[in-house]
Formats: C-alpha cells, structure tokens, sequence
C-alpha cells in the first residue's frame, strides 16, 4: 500500500455480544461521555465515529454498534467486512451472554472472513463490573477464555460509571492500528494484478518446495 | 427440493453478479485513492462517481446488494475523511460550495446523489451553520430515485452518514451556532425520509409479476431494518421530549403506518416502534398505540405486536423499583381487555397465537402483580374458556399449539418457584386438560420437579391436596391413556418423582405427619398396578421411619395403640403390593424390614408384630416364589431377619423357626438343603426369645440339625458337589466347636476330616476340584494354626 499523504488512518471496529449485554451504552459512553438506564434495542448496524490520537498518530475510529438479537439483522452482516478489529462484550451478570462469547466470534471469523483469523485482534470487554454484587462470570473465568483464544486482551467494564471505557477503546484503537497498517493482508482490497511490491510476488511463487 | 435448487443456482449466479461488481468498486476505489494522494481532487471524484455507479445494478437480490453497498460506503468513508482533512486546512468557504455544486453535475443520479450526501456531509462538519439547509437539500433531492430498492440504500446511507450531524438542540432556544438547526429540523427530516422510505417499500409489493409475489415479500422482509433506521434515528435524539413524542412524533407515525394499509410494514413498524423507543414514552401513549392497533389490516398478527408491548413493559415494570407505574396505569386490565377484543374479532386466530396471547399476559400477571392471584388466575380461565370454545382437545405437546400451551404452564411454576402458591390458582388445572395424556403428564412432571428442586416442604392435608390437585393424570389411569403407557421411559420418571415428592411431607407434628402418609397412601393405592409398584414403597418406608423416631410414647397415653395402627397400615400397604401389584420379592424385604423396626420399639405388642410379619414373610416364601434360586436368598434373608429379632416368645419362636427349617428340607436340590439347614442350625446358636438372656446356645438342636445336613450331603450322588459340601459342613462343624459348642465331638470333626482328605483324592482332576481342595487346605490350615487352644482335638487329628 502506498503509504504517501494519506495521514489520517480510518479504522472499523465492530462490537458484538448477546442482546442487553450494553454495545450500545459502551459506544456511547466512549464517543458521547452519555449514558442512559433507557433500553432502547439496536436494530441493524449504526456507527460511530470518534477522532483519537494514538502515539503521535490521528485515528478516526469508527465503532459499528450491532443488534444482539438476529432477527434484527435482516439483511445480513456484510457490516463486518473490512473490520480492523472486533470488540466482544458480555455482561458479567449475565452467564449466558459469556457463554455466547464462542458463537460471537465464530460468526465474525465465518461471516468477516479475514485471513490469518488466528491472529485476528479480539477485545474482550465485560461490563457492568459497578453491579459485582449480581457477578455471574468470575475475571478468572473470563481471562482463561481469553487466553485459551490466543491471549485476546480482557478488560472489565462499566458503560454506566464510565469505568475502564476509556483506556478499553484506547487499547481496542491500538491493536486495530497495529492491524491496519498491514490491511491489505486482512482482506483484498486491491485488484490481484496490481502487485507493487516483487517480494511479495516472490514469496508468493515460491513458497513450497517440489516432492 | 426443486424450490432449494433454484435459491443455490440464484445464490451462485448472485455471487458471479456481485463478485464482478466488487472488482470494479476495488479497482475504482484504487484509483480514488491514488488520485487524492495526488491531490487530483476532480480524477477521484470521476473514479468515485465509476465506483458508485455499481450501484445502480439491477441483477442483485437485497443481501446481495446490501454486501456490495457495505463496500461502497467503507470507501466512500475514506472520501469523506479525506476531502474533510483536505479542506479544513485550505479554509475556503468557497471551495466546500464548489464542490457541492460540482458533484450536482455527475451523469446519473445514483452516483450524483450519494456524492452529493458525502461531500455534503463534509459541508456540514465544516459549517454547521449550514445544516438545516443541507439536510433539507439532500433529503428533497433523494427523491430523484424513486427505485425501491435502490432509493431504500440511498436514504439509509443519508441516515447513516448524517448520525453526528443531526441538529438536537432543545426547540425554542436559539442554538449555539445560528442556522445550525434544533431538534426540529431534524424531526421534519427524518419524518419526510421515514414517509418516502416507507412508500418505497410498500410500492415494492406491487412491482414485477404476481406469481412472485412470495420471493417479493421474503425481499421487503429483509429490507425492513432500512425503514426501520428512521425510528431508531428518532429515538437517539436527546431533546425528543417525551411531550413531542405524545403530540407530534408518535400520531404521526401512526398515521402514516395506518394510512399504508400494507400488512408487512405495519406489523414491523408497529414492533418497531415498540423497541426503540423508550418504556416511559409507551407507558404515556399506551390507549393511542393500542387504538391504532385495532386500525391495522386483517392480514396482520396484532399479537405479536402486543406480546412484543407485555413483554416489555412487564419487564419495565418489574424492574421498576419503588414506582407507582402499577397502580398508576392499569396495565393488566388493559391488556387483557385488548387481548380479549382481539382474540373475539378474529374468529380464525390459530389456536397458538391465542394461547400466546396468553402467555405474554400471565407473565405480566405473575411478574408485575405477584400479590394479585387473582390476575394470573383469570388468565387461565380466560385461556381455558377460550380453548373450550374452539372446542380443541387432546392437543399434542409438540404441535405449535403444545408447545406454547406448556410454555404458559410453565410460568408461574418458574416464576413463584413455590407450587403451593401454583395451587391457589383454581383454574389452572383447566388450562392443561386441553393437552393429550402425555402432554398433561409432562406438565405435572416439571411441577413435581419445582416441588422437589425448591425442597416445598407439604405440612397439611391441604398442601398434599393442592399438590394432587395438579398432578391428577399421574396417580390414576386416564381414560385418554394408551394401554402401554406403562412401558415408557417418562412413565417411569413421573412415577420417580412421585416417590421423591412422598419425601417432602414434613408435618410438624408425629400424627399429623402419619395421617399425612396415610391419606396419600390411599390416593396412591388407586394408581393401579404399574403406578403402586413405585409409590407405595417409599410410603411403607416413610411409616417405618415415622415408627423409629416414635421409639418413645412421651407421656402419650395412645402412644402403643398409634404405634400398632403404623405397622397396621404398612402391612396393608405391603399386601396391596402383592395382590394389586403381584410382586413378591419387594414385599418380602418390606415385610421383613417392618419386623426389624418394629422390634426396636418397645410397643406393647410389638412381639405379635414382628410375628406377623415374619410370618407373612414366610407366606410369601411358601406360595408366591417358585423360583429355587429365588427361594435360596428369600430364606436367607428371612434367617438373617429372624436372627436380628428378641422380643418373640419362645412359643413364637419355635414355630416361625421350624417352619424355615421347614422349607430348607423341602429345597428341590440336595446342595440347597443342606445350605439352608447349615444357616438355620445358627438360629439355635445365636437367636434369641424374649424370655432367656443373651444367645440361646443350643448345642443339641445344632447338631440336630448339622447331622441331618451331613445325611442329606451323603445323598448327594455327585462327588464334585458332594466333597464341596462335606467341607463346608467341616467349617461349619468347626465353627461352632470353636464357638464353645461341647456337644461337637473330636471323633466327629476328625471323621469329617479324613472323609474329606479320602475324597479329595479321588476327585478327578479340575478347576473345581483344585477349588475345592484348596478351600480344604484352608480349612485345615486353620485348625492346625488353631490347635494349641484344642489338645484333644489335636491328639486326635495327630496334627
């Protein structure tokens, strides 16, 4: 890809998890400093975008928020395409939306299609950690699952006292960061007859050998 | 099958469409791309407006449009982004105004119009002050596309990408930035795009020929969550009060909603409105929703639209804490008299939607008005009524109707967790006759299993009522039943459960507790002969329980007379599972069981008691088990039994002895009598009569009885089975001899012995036989090890 003047990386990052498990409270914590007790359910997609700076780096990141139940997608997830990085949440008083965590991430891999998915950046969030009072889903158990998915990073949350949000999507910004710059390994954005750079060509051709 | 066949060559064929597309929108995107970085702002534009202009294909089926529509908008982000970056830094007015212009002059209108949002968009984020306008600009100009599906994506994309820029300032008050537009404007845009997207989608049903009119709908199906956007866009906005969504918002999209007279979008819309917006919202507008409910077309299914509102609320409401939402508004009330107008003008209700109906109002009976039975149980009534009227019967648990008829059962069972509070509600049992034997069955089955999981301790005559008030089609044969009922596996696991349900009587007082026991051992008694073959023994155990922690009479001057009527009732229990359930074994263990117990309470007559039972026992033996390997263990049970017993008199004694010695002479095979008589020389040895202290030591009986063992083995004609048992004659012999018993004398142990040291050598050769010796070389091992403490014998023997 060339890397000339096109400073300002935009980067897509889909969050998934089970019905009320708060996608959306955490966006708009995040993009907006809101939050709301309402239940209002997502149908379809919508996005969110918000301008951060990582290192020295502008990042216009743009949070797809999706509906936890199926029936609300109607038309399909096409919307996981071109994903930088996929945000899981589940609400730690809520065992099921944990135990979910699977499915969510199979459907992502099956329906995003990424190559390499083994090494494809997941974010685990578990929120309303401000009601541990009602826990479900005990750190240890959520951090085993992490660790046995490639050690994807697990951060507690609360979208309702705005705890750890913050440095969570900072996190989630940096990782879709470190995956964008080598984008075009993810998913083929370009024609197959371009090939700017030999060395790829090469390793491309030769990479097996003969018996 | 052929229908599964074309939808796969349709999916091929689709992804060859698409594929093809997406090359291009790459290609082009590349080119976009490339030309920004050059900062050849018209070249990209030229290869954005190529891009888009896949959009206007016609080949694509909506998920198919929608995949390469995601596509598109991924690179018309970066657009956006970078024309954004561009022109923020040139900071010239005239240069965003320009470019709005100049994209106006794109060759078609699809590609025109999406240009026109994104560089628009860009506008806005640069001069607020413009917004109001530009919103307005794009969203008359979208009418240019009047092609449903094309049009749909198009305004969504409006919606999408206008997300931040919506103006929500309060109404009223002059907004921070002058012309940046209030909530108003962004009400009057999203009600212009909601009406022209809603048109859009409605006119697609009466596009292209009627034979497809099927895929048609499943397409407009799929398309919904597009129209849908509008609603979500509304109830995103902050300064929506809930006062313009009384007066304004709501009428408004109900009007619209009722005026399209389409069926497909006034049940997703009406649904739709119930998501997005919020519960205080609905709870201000319930009489206006639910009047216009009554205005939809008959082809729509108004209950999933109102099972959608009870569901929510219900949950709103619960979870309320501390409001007077409940008293305030009276949603049960209204609720069940929508559902009841409902369910009578639509004669043709499919039996599972009325039972549905239901469903959603016991869940808000039992969840939001707990306290109130009353509510709950009209529901029921009302469902049983219902069902009554459509004169359905015999309804299969897993037919739709099945299903949802359990599911309705289920719920206060789930819910109170207490089956006693279950019981209150009197018409509840109406409510499951419609369902077939086994469908009744199941339901009584997962009542049970909440008594037993919640541990509902029954305490009175009333609670085991009220729980066999609701288990009716477990305890007795139904007249629906099929003759191999019994044969099945849940049949079993009902009968399970029933035994485990006989546990939880916990009176707090010994009679109660036994009148308890009693009383359901009547209603059990009638379950006939496969049923009382699992209940009845868990209630002869629970008596004889009962009877041990009854040990003392505590100053109760009936206490014998009680005590007595227990094991009365227990014998009854144990002879109606011989007659009724024609068993034998079980019987006997019980009959035996309840003369140990009873021997442990020092009642007046627990001798004649225990008599009786044992002598039932013998009964059993004697007329019910033919089996000779049956009879074996019987007996040996009934010794061991007898052995354990002392309170029998002698006069008692002697005849239930004799008569076990008694039938082990009359055991068909030779081996097995003397075996039996081996065990019942003991009885002379350890048991022991009321009268005499300690063990009776009969050494004269014993011998008796060992001589006429040793006769009976000498008739053995085999000599394998015959040494085996001559050398368990020498053990037995032995033992008692150790035991202290002088009658034994030395002559005949060492007769024994060299009888049994002569025929060992002259057993051929075998396992058997190599067995057996190797039990006699024990056996003279330990008399050998044992003759210090036996001079005599030793001298005797030579040893």
């Amino acid at each position: 890809m060339s890397s000339g003047p096109r400073k300002k990386a935009l980067l897509k990052v889909i969050i998934l998890g089970d019905s009320g498990v708060g996608k959306t409270s955490l966006m708009n914590q995040y993009v907006n400093k809101r939050f709301s007790n309402q239940y209002k359910a997502t149908i379809g997609a919508d996005f969110l975008t918000k301008d951060v700076m990582i290192d020295d780096r502008l990042v216009t990141m743009q949070i797809w928020d999706t509906a936890g139940q199926e029936r609300f997608q109607s038309l399909g997830v096409a919307f996981y395409r071109g994903a930088d990085c996929c945000v899981l949440a589940y609400d730690v008083t809520n065992s099921t939306s944990f135990k979910n965590l699977d499915s969510w991430r199979d459907e992502f891999l099956i329906q995003a299609n990424p190559r390499d998915p083994d090494h494809f950046p997941f974010v685990l969030l578990g929120n309303k950690m401000d009601l541990e009072q009602n826990r479900a889903v005990s750190s240890k158990r959520a951090q085993t699952w992490c660790q046995s998915k490639n050690n994807i990073p697990y951060f507690e949350v609360s979208a309702k006292e705005a705890l750890n949000v913050e440095s969570a999507f900072q996190a989630i910004a940096r990782d879709a960061l470190a995956r964008e710059s080598q984008d075009s390994q993810d998913f083929p954005d370009f024609p197959d007859q371009i090939r700017l750079d030999p060395n790829q060509n090469n390793r491309q051709q030769g990479g097996g050998c003969n018996c | 099958m052929e229908a599964m066949r074309i939808d796969d060559t349709n999916s091929v064929e689709q992804e060859k469409f698409l594929e093809t597309a997406v090359k291009t929108v790459k290609a082009e995107a590349f080119e976009m791309k490339r030309s920004l970085d050059k900062s050849k702002r018209m070249d990209a534009l030229k290869h954005a407006s190529i891009m888009l202009a896949e959009l206007r294909t016609g080949l694509l089926t909506p998920k198919y449009y929608y995949r390469l529509y995601i596509d598109v908008v991924n690179e018309l982000n970066h657009l956006e982004s970078f024309l954004l970056d561009e022109l923020e830094k040139e900071k010239k007015e005239e240069s965003i105004a320009e470019l709005y212009e100049h994209v106006q002059y794109a060759g078609t209108i699809i590609p025109r119009m999406y240009l026109m949002i994104t560089v628009g968009v860009v506008y806005m984020k640069l001069m607020p002050q413009m917004r109001a306008e530009l919103l307005n600009d794009l969203v008359e100009m979208s009418r240019g596309v009047q092609h449903p599906l094309r049009g749909l994506f198009l305004r969504h994309y409006l919606l999408q990408v206008t997300k931040s820029l919506l103006p929500d300032a309060a109404e009223g008050v002059e907004p921070a930035i002058p012309g940046s537009g209030t909530v108003r404007d962004t009400i009057d845009f999203i009600k212009l795009n909601f009406s022209e997207m809603n048109k859009l989608w409605v006119r697609q049903q009466h596009q292209g020929p009627s034979k497809e009119r099927e895929k048609r709908e499943r397409e407009r199906m799929e398309l919904r969550i597009l129209v849908g956007t509008n609603l979500v866009r509304l109830s995103q906005l902050e300064h929506l009060t809930q006062e313009v969504y009384e007066k304004e918002v709501l009428p408004s999209i109900l009007e619209q909603v009722v005026s399209c007279r389409d069926p497909i979008s006034q049940e997703y819309l009406m649904e739709c409105v119930i998501q997005v917006f919020a519960d205080e919202f609905h709870l201000a507008t319930l009489n206006e929703f639910l009047a216009s409910c009554k205005e939809l077309a008959q082809e729509v299914h108004i209950k999933n639209v109102l099972i959608a509102l009870i569901d929510r609320l219900s949950l709103y409401v619960s979870n309320a804490v501390g409001s007077n939402i409940r008293e305030e508004i009276q949603l049960f009330e209204i609720f069940s008299a929508q559902a009841e107008g409902l369910i009578q003008s639509r004669s043709d209700m499919p039996i599972e939607d009325i039972v549905s109906l239901h469903t959603a109002l016991v869940s808000l009976a039992v969840k939001c008005y707990g306290e109130k039975l009353a509510y709950a149980n009209t529901v029921f009534l009302s469902l049983a009524n219902n069902l009554k009227d459509k004169q359905v019967e015999g309804i299969d648990m897993y037919s739709h109707a099945g299903k949802e008829l359990i599911r309705v059962l289920r719920v206060p069972v789930d819910e109170y967790k207490d089956v006693l509070r279950v019981a209150l509600l009197t018409d509840y049992p109406r409510a499951m006759l419609p369902l077939n034997y086994r469908g009744r069955c199941t339901a009584s089955a997962f009542i049970l299993q909440n008594l037993i999981d919640n541990e509902t301790g029954l305490k009175s005559t009333d609670d085991i009522d009220a729980v066999c008030s609701l288990i009716e089609c477990l305890l007795s044969d139904q007249p629906d039943q099929p003759e191999d009922a019994h044969d099945s596996e849940e049949f079993a696991d009902e009968l399970n459960l029933i035994a485990s349900m006989i546990h939880l009587i916990k009176a707090e007082d010994r009679d109660v507790q036994f009148l308890l026991l009693n009383g359901l051992r009547k209603r059990l008694g009638a379950g006939g002969k496969w049923r009382i073959r699992k209940t009845l023994p868990p209630i002869i155990f629970s008596i004889y329980e009962l009877a041990l922690n009854y040990q003392q009479s505590d100053g109760d001057e009936n206490w014998d007379m009680k005590v007595r009527k227990m094991f009365v009732c227990a014998m009854g229990t144990i002879g109606a599972l011989i007659t009724t359930g024609e068993m034998t074994q079980l019987p006997l263990n019980l009959y035996l069981e309840g003369a140990i117990v009873a021997n442990r309470i020092k009642f007046s007559e627990n001798a004649m008691v225990v008599y009786e039972f044992i002598s039932k026992a013998l009964s059993v033996l004697e007329d019910e088990i033919a089996d000779s390997r049956e009879r074996l263990s019987a007996l040996a049970l009934v010794t061991n039994s007898v052995l354990k017993v002392d309170c029998l008199a002698s006069e008692n004694w002697e005849p239930l002895v004799g008569q076990i010695i008694l039938a082990g002479s009359k055991m068909f095979k030779k081996a097995d009598q003397v075996r039996t008589l081996c065990s019942a020389a003991s009885l002379y040895w350890k048991g022991k009569v009321a009268e005499s202290e300690g063990e009776l030591r009969n050494g004269n009986k014993v011998t008796e009885i060992l001589k006429k063992s040793a006769k009976v083995a000498a008739q053995c004609m085999e000599p394998l089975v015959q040494q085996q048992l001559f050398v368990h004659l020498l053990n037995q012999y032995y033992y008692f001899y150790e035991d202290g018993c002088t009658v034994i004398s030395p002559d005949v142990l060492s007769e024994l012995i060299s009888r049994t040291r002569d025929a060992a050598i002259q057993l051929e050769p075998s396992r058997e036989a190599d067995d057996i010796d190797q039990h006699l070389q024990h056996t003279l091992q330990h008399i050998r090890n044992t003759k210090d403490k036996y001079p005599e014998l030793a001298e005797k023997l030579q040893i």
